[in-house]
């Protein structure tokens, strides 16, 4: 990489992860009368919103959604906004991080299908849903208890104030704080209430089991006569759990009874009880007697409250799950092995509208102002991400306050209106930002539409951004990524207990018994993986891993990289799985015709022998057209690099040093580049030049830069404070 | 015999081509001569004495007389005394042609010759209307003869005083002596046409009567008419073309010594006639309907045939006028002193004959009379115009002239021409025109005054650009007084409203500077012309002027507003210059109203889009 710009991929995203974290503009703060921001602000804005991982991101922006019960309903209630006039005490904070079973699920389905590379339509989503229900849950805890009490015997065996004690003690602490996640609130309590009911009650309840009749522990013995025969077990009236086995159990059951009553100052019995049987062996724990109605019906309870609050959890946290995995994805196209221009992002934590507003747009000129347009790139922004672009192609900044009531139609709330990303990108042009936007999620957004409507709603929803000045840095990126869909996202939780003419307890059979949730569609805007692989080819050394070094230049940025171009689109390709068979050929035929923006294909398609399973590029234009049809994006980077690097080269643009840039001198930046034209990545390929022409009359330089036989003017003004006027 | 024959086919086959070629514009071949267009009347005095019958055997003195009463034109009057020692018959003018026939057949040669009584009755005949010819045509054959010579006497005084009376009726007596027997010139009948300046045509050394009476009719009488042929051949064939529609009436006469056979015509016409004399043929036409006719004839042996065309049109006057006036230079050096402009009035006056029955506009209009001259006088005052496209074109001077008389002189055509004349033209030129004042000092004045103006106005320009504004001095010392001269305002402002008495957004506004005229514009237009409304707080207090290196100058005046120069608070009423990419921040008087400012740049290519 050349010394001046070091790279060429910085992103910011604008969107809201965290609402309880610093966001741009609280850290920008104001900028009355401020040209600029100091270094100090900005290392301070980047300290706390530059990202450069998934799991930087998960550290920084620690998402969380907020859970509090209502006793008037008898309901949880969840929001991503700490809601306020709640005590602390009151309220429960759910990270969602790798550790949580629904973000985890989805990242672990894209991770399967990724490896599978299967299409939507053959892959087996309900085996991943699978891992949000209780059983899945408890068989995690199963794992983990084994680990503590294995460790907690090997700690009662050793004899108190032994070194090795100690260490199996700071373990200990370790295990029992995971597992007091558990235990500590109620919610989390729920899965394993459930399965542990069901492994109690359901005890005989194996494949083989016929018959309805109520299981009877015995003994095996033999009579008097040597008839073989099992005796029931004599019985312990108690409710108290018996301790049959050896002693380290005992202890450990006590240890974990004494944390949950200290943790919890409203601790009670039967969650107790719950907490020793969960994390011990169950044979340590048996209850010699089971009130089996009272036992059923906590179970149903247990149940039908679990999967309205996971219900409820879906729905509250689905927006945020789908910004954290667009943010995952724009990572993910990254390889984690590669070490180079690794892409960062910049969060700004707040939401579109907040940004666009007039009161506040001044803060990100003021920040663009001091990273874009200094001769030093390092925190320089090149893209941008806005995603969930409101398909009204009309729709407004909500308004902040609604005088009268106007049009109930249902509208997504959490979508961004067509008039902050005017806002947005109007201030994006004037720094060179190219803009990654992608529509709403949903099932209209998918490859599944696509490939059925075509690109036309696209190029509908886009015309009040074409013709613009702007059009330039506006990137339409389509169709939007899905997850789960719609209609393969429900998950079986499990089914109602009932107890039958028997007097035997069993799952009910009934199909209105069976407790399912849906989760109504995940989907990953189109932009966040679009920044990501156009960031990811930024990088030479990511481009060499795609392309061999013979034919990268490791000193030079991708900007030039046209992954339109021969086999571009087969080298580089994004790292999500393959959704459909493909689009049908009159599509294609119309998005070829077009040439409109980013779009995304998932083409059966081999390069150099293997099948490709991804998805991979077929478009990448902006919305600026001549007519006919729309620019590739890589020019308006080149204009943009070329810029930047002749302005740092000539001293802001003095005219002497303009005229040495492009001299013949085989030393000249322009003979330099004109000698890697070879390259993938060189910044003039084949078939580009770049010629100036200086207007003294105005003071401007222009730029005429070919690319491929099609002219690109860039106009500079001319420093003329040189030493010659001055002289 | 049989080469005789050929010969005469051959001749007369040559001389239907030639008359074919030649008669279908029978006018090519005529000069341009002078007709005698005045009414006549005509008497033809018949000698029918009994030595007649020596001299005219074969009766062609009456054949003669008959020849020519077809011949004369229709505004001719034709009477007859035949007379011996008697009057034989007497036929008064008006008198049908059957009559005519009649009366000439029952001539019978007899007795002596009374000429002296016979010209008396004749001389009785005339009328005394004004512009008619008078004319006494006599045949005989002999001097005056009675059977005594009291009687010879009597008659001779009597001949010799009509003869007196006759010139004085302004009577010309032509005598075509018939027979052989004539002793010199100095027979007393012959007195006749000595005293009325008339001829004497001798039967044989004049020619043929018939050929005399020809000579009489068209040499002397003159009537308009055309020869439309002359051939000489047993047989042929005749066409011509009438010059124009609606003629009132088309006589064609043949005459040839062998006299005419088997004479038809081809022509369309409301009536008409051939009538076939020893020597003659004619074909008489009464208001034809076409233009076309065709004769065929055929002669029992070769001989000359001529054929001569009179045509009648009854037509009027037709006119045209059209005024244009003309300055006089000649009248307003006369008038110079008025200083006011004299015209001359002149009427174009378009004249053409038209068919009083109305069934052809323009008689004229054919080619045949295209680049015909035509006389007439206006008002006496005689001129000559040349036909085109049917009409001729006069232009006459009519100041003081309100009506003319206008009178066509046609008797250069062929045909006749029945026209009421003279023809009055009333002239009713229109008012002349307003003479325009003279503006001349008026518009000198008003010159002088716009230069003037103008002059003020580019000072006056020259002045406003010379803004003269107190900049604020950036080393803290007091302002300086500026003047600002030929700025242009360049770049645009980028407008961000931060806060709002309503907390209302409004959306960021961009207003071009460039291409703007060079004066003063305050941030309250500029809001307007941006749609925002805040009201009075200030706005229209702060203001903006193009500087120079392409700044703009902003100058606070209001009360209670504030402004930063990036974070510099601008003093009140001093003018500060912001460059590309400068900032100011506005906190309006109502201390809550607030907007920020960037002033960026255009680009060349920026511009040329505006």
């Amino acid at each position: 990489m050349g010394d001046t710009i070091r790279q060429t991929n910085r992103t910011m995203l604008m969107e809201e992860v965290n609402p309880e974290k610093l966001d741009f503009l609280t850290l920008v703060g104001d900028v009355r009368g401020m040209e600029s921001l100091s270094d100090d602000k900005i290392k301070e804005i980047h300290d706390q919103l530059l990202v450069r991982s998934f799991d930087e991101m998960l550290e920084k922006f620690a998402p969380t959604v907020y859970c509090y019960y209502d006793a008037n309903n008898q309901k949880v209630a969840y929001t991503l906004k700490k809601p306020e006039g709640i005590p602390e005490n009151m309220l429960t904070e759910i990270p969602l991080n790798r550790k949580n079973e629904y973000l985890g699920m989805l990242m672990s389905m894209v991770d399967t299908k990724r490896s599978e590379g299967t299409i939507n339509a053959d892959f087996k989503f309900e085996k991943l849903t699978d891992m949000i229900s209780p059983k899945k849950v408890m068989e995690e805890i199963r794992q983990n208890r084994k680990e503590l009490q294995y460790t907690y015997a090997q700690y009662a065996e050793l004899e108190d104030g032994a070194p090795q004690k100690l260490d199996l003690a700071d373990k200990l602490n370790v295990m029992f704080e995971e597992a007091s996640a558990n235990y500590n609130n109620v919610m989390a309590m729920l899965p394993l209430a459930i399965e542990d009911i069901k492994t109690r009650l359901l005890l005989g309840d194996s494949g083989e089991k016929k018959d309805n009749s109520p299981l009877a522990l015995g003994v095996l013995s033999m009579g008097a006569e040597g008839e073989l025969r099992i005796l029931e077990a004599p019985k312990v009236e108690t409710t108290a759990l018996v301790a049959v086995d050896d002693n380290a159990n005992t202890g450990l059951i006590e240890a974990l009874k004494e944390d949950y009553k200290t943790l919890n100052e409203e601790s009670n019995d039967y969650v107790e009880a719950l907490v020793a049987r969960t994390f011990c062996p169950l044979t340590s724990t048996m209850e010699s007697r089971i009130d089996q109605e009272k036992e059923v019906a906590n179970y149903n309870s247990y149940l039908e409250f679990y999967k309205e609050s996971k219900d409820a959890f879906i729905k509250t946290v689905k927006p945020l799950i789908e910004k954290l995995l667009g943010i995952w994805c724009y990572f993910e196209q990254y390889p984690q092995k590669i070490k180079g221009m690794r892409p960062s992002l910049v969060i700004t934590n707040v939401s579109n509208d907040m940004m666009a507003k007039s009161s506040n747009i001044s803060r990100l000129i003021t920040y663009l102002n001091t990273v874009n347009a200094k001769n030093e790139f390092s925190n320089t922004v090149w893209y941008s991400i806005v995603p969930s672009v409101s398909l009204d192609q009309h729709s407004k900044m909500k308004l902040t306050r609604e005088r009268f009531k106007g049009n109930s139609a249902a509208m997504k709330t959490d979508v961004n209106s067509v008039e902050s990303l005017v806002r947005l990108l109007d201030v994006f042009k004037d720094y060179g930002v190219q803009c990654f936007f992608s529509y709403e999620t949903g099932d209209t957004t998918t490859f599944n539409t696509l490939a059925t409507e075509g690109i036309e709603k696209y190029e509908e929803r886009c015309a009040p951004l074409m013709g613009k000045a702007f059009s330039e840095y506006a990137i339409p990126c389509l169709p939007n990524f899905t997850i789960i869909p719609k209609e393969k996202s429900g998950v079986v939780l499990d089914s109602r207990m009932v107890i039958n003419e028997n007097n035997a307890v069993e799952l009910s059979k009934e199909k209105e018994d069976i407790m399912k949730l849906w989760i109504d569609g995940v989907y990953v805007g189109a932009a966040y993986v679009a920044a990501g692989i156009v960031s990811a080819y930024q990088c030479p050394e990511y481009l060499k891993d795609r392309f061999g070094k013979a034919g990268v230049d490791m000193q030079l940025p991708g900007v030039r990289f046209d992954i339109e171009a021969d086999d571009h689109s087969l080298a580089v390709r994004t790292m999500m799985s393959k959704e459909i068979t493909g689009f049908t050929n009159s599509i294609k035929a119309d998005i070829n015709r077009k040439n409109f923006g980013f779009v995304f294909s998932s083409e059966n398609a081999s390069y150099k022998g293997n099948n490709i399973t991804n998805i991979m590029i077929y478009k990448s234009r902006n919305l600026m057209s001549d007519g006919y049809t729309f620019e590739p994006i890589y020019k308006t980077q080149v204009t943009t690099y070329i810029e930047r690097i002749l302005r740092h080269a000539t001293g802001d643009f003095k005219e002497d040093a303009i005229v040495q840039f492009f001299s013949n001198n085989p030393r000249s930046q322009k003979s330099e580049w004109l000698s890697k034209r070879e390259c993938i990545n060189a910044v003039l390929g084949k078939g580009d030049d770049i010629e100036y022409f200086i207007d003294n009359e105005n003071g401007y330089c222009t730029l005429n830069i070919t690319f491929n036989g099609n002219v690109k003017n860039l106009e500079v003004e001319i420093n003329r404070l040189n030493a010659a006027n001055r002289a | 015999m049989k080469t005789k024959r050929i010969k005469i086919i051959c001749m007369a086959l040559c001389s239907i081509f030639i008359l074919t070629i030649c008669l279908h514009f029978p006018c090519m071949a005529s000069e341009e001569q002078k007709f005698d267009i005045n009414n006549g009347e005509v008497v033809f005095m018949l000698d029918t004495s009994v030595s007649m019958n020596g001299h005219d055997k074969d009766r062609l003195a009456v054949d003669a007389v008959r020849q020519a009463f077809y011949s004369l034109p229709s505004n001719y009057e034709a009477g007859l005394v035949a007379y011996n020692t008697e009057i034989q018959a007497k036929i008064p003018f008006g008198t049908e042609q059957s009559q005519w026939d009649e009366n000439l057949n029952a001539i019978e040669y007899t007795g002596y010759t009374n000429a002296g009584e016979a010209l008396r009755q004749a001389v009785e005949l005339f009328s005394d209307k004004e512009k008619t010819n008078r004319y006494v045509i006599i045949l005989t054959d002999g001097e005056i003869d009675m059977p005594d010579a009291q009687q010879k006497e009597a008659s001779r005084l009597l001949y010799e005083k009509m003869a007196r009376e006759a010139k004085e009726k302004g009577i010309v007596i032509y005598i075509i002596a018939s027979g052989s027997e004539w002793n010199g010139t100095g027979a007393h009948i012959f007195d006749g046409a000595g005293l009325t300046d008339g001829t004497i045509y001798w039967e044989g050394q004049s020619g043929s009567i018939s050929e005399i009476m020809k000579r009489i009719l068209y040499d002397r009488m003159n009537f308009p008419r055309s020869a439309v042929g002359a051939s000489k051949g047993n047989g042929g064939k005749l066409s011509m073309e009438l010059p124009a529609a609606a003629a009132e009436h088309a006589r064609v006469v043949l005459t040839a010594e062998q006299g005419f056979e088997n004479i038809s015509a081809e022509y369309a016409a409301e009536n008409g006639t051939v009538i076939n004399g020893k020597k003659f043929a004619v074909v008489d036409i009464e208001k034809p309907l076409g233009q076309k006719i065709e004769i065929s004839y055929e002669s029992t042996d070769v001989s000359d045939a001529e054929a001569y065309l009179t045509v009648d049109y009854a037509a009027e006057i037709k006119t045209h006028i059209t005024y244009r006036t003309e300055e006089d230079p000649t009248a307003q050096k006369q008038d110079v002193q008025n200083a006011q402009t004299a015209y001359k009035h002149i009427a174009d006056i378009e004249i053409w004959l038209s068919d009083t029955q109305g069934r052809n506009d323009d008689l004229w209009d054919s080619a045949y009379y295209e680049g015909r001259q035509i006389s007439f006088t206006i008002n006496g005052t005689p001129a000559v115009e040349t036909i085109h496209k049917g009409r001729i074109l006069h232009s006459i001077q009519i100041d003081g002239i309100s009506e003319a008389a206008l009178e066509l002189d046609v008797a250069n055509l062929s045909e006749r021409f029945a026209i009421r004349q003279p023809c009055t033209l009333t002239f009713s030129p229109p008012a002349d025109p307003v003479p325009e004042p003279n503006y001349m000092p008026l518009w000198t004045i008003l010159g002088v005054l716009v230069l003037i103006l103008t002059v003020i106005l580019i000072v006056l320009a020259k002045k406003s650009r010379e803004t003269v504004i107190y900049m604020a001095n950036p080393s803290g010392n007091e302002a300086k007084k500026e003047e600002i001269k030929g700025c242009t305002y360049t770049g645009k402002l980028n407008m961000y409203v931060i806060q709002t008495q309503t907390g209302q957004d409004v959306a960021p506004q961009t207003y071009r500077l460039f291409g703007r005229q060079n004066t003063r514009i305050t941030l309250n237009q500029i809001l307007n012309s941006c749609g925002i409304k805040f009201g009075k707080i200030g706005a229209e207090d702060i203001s903006f002027y193009a500087g120079p290196d392409k700044a703009l100058i902003v100058m606070d005046q209001s009360e209670k507003c504030t402004v930063l120069r990036g974070t510099e608070i601008l003093k009140k009423g001093m003018g500060y210059p912001v460059y590309y990419n400068g900032k100011l921040t506005v906190t309006f008087e109502d201390g809550i109203t607030e907007m920020e400012i960037h002033y960026k740049n255009l680009k060349p290519s920026e511009q040329q889009n505006i």
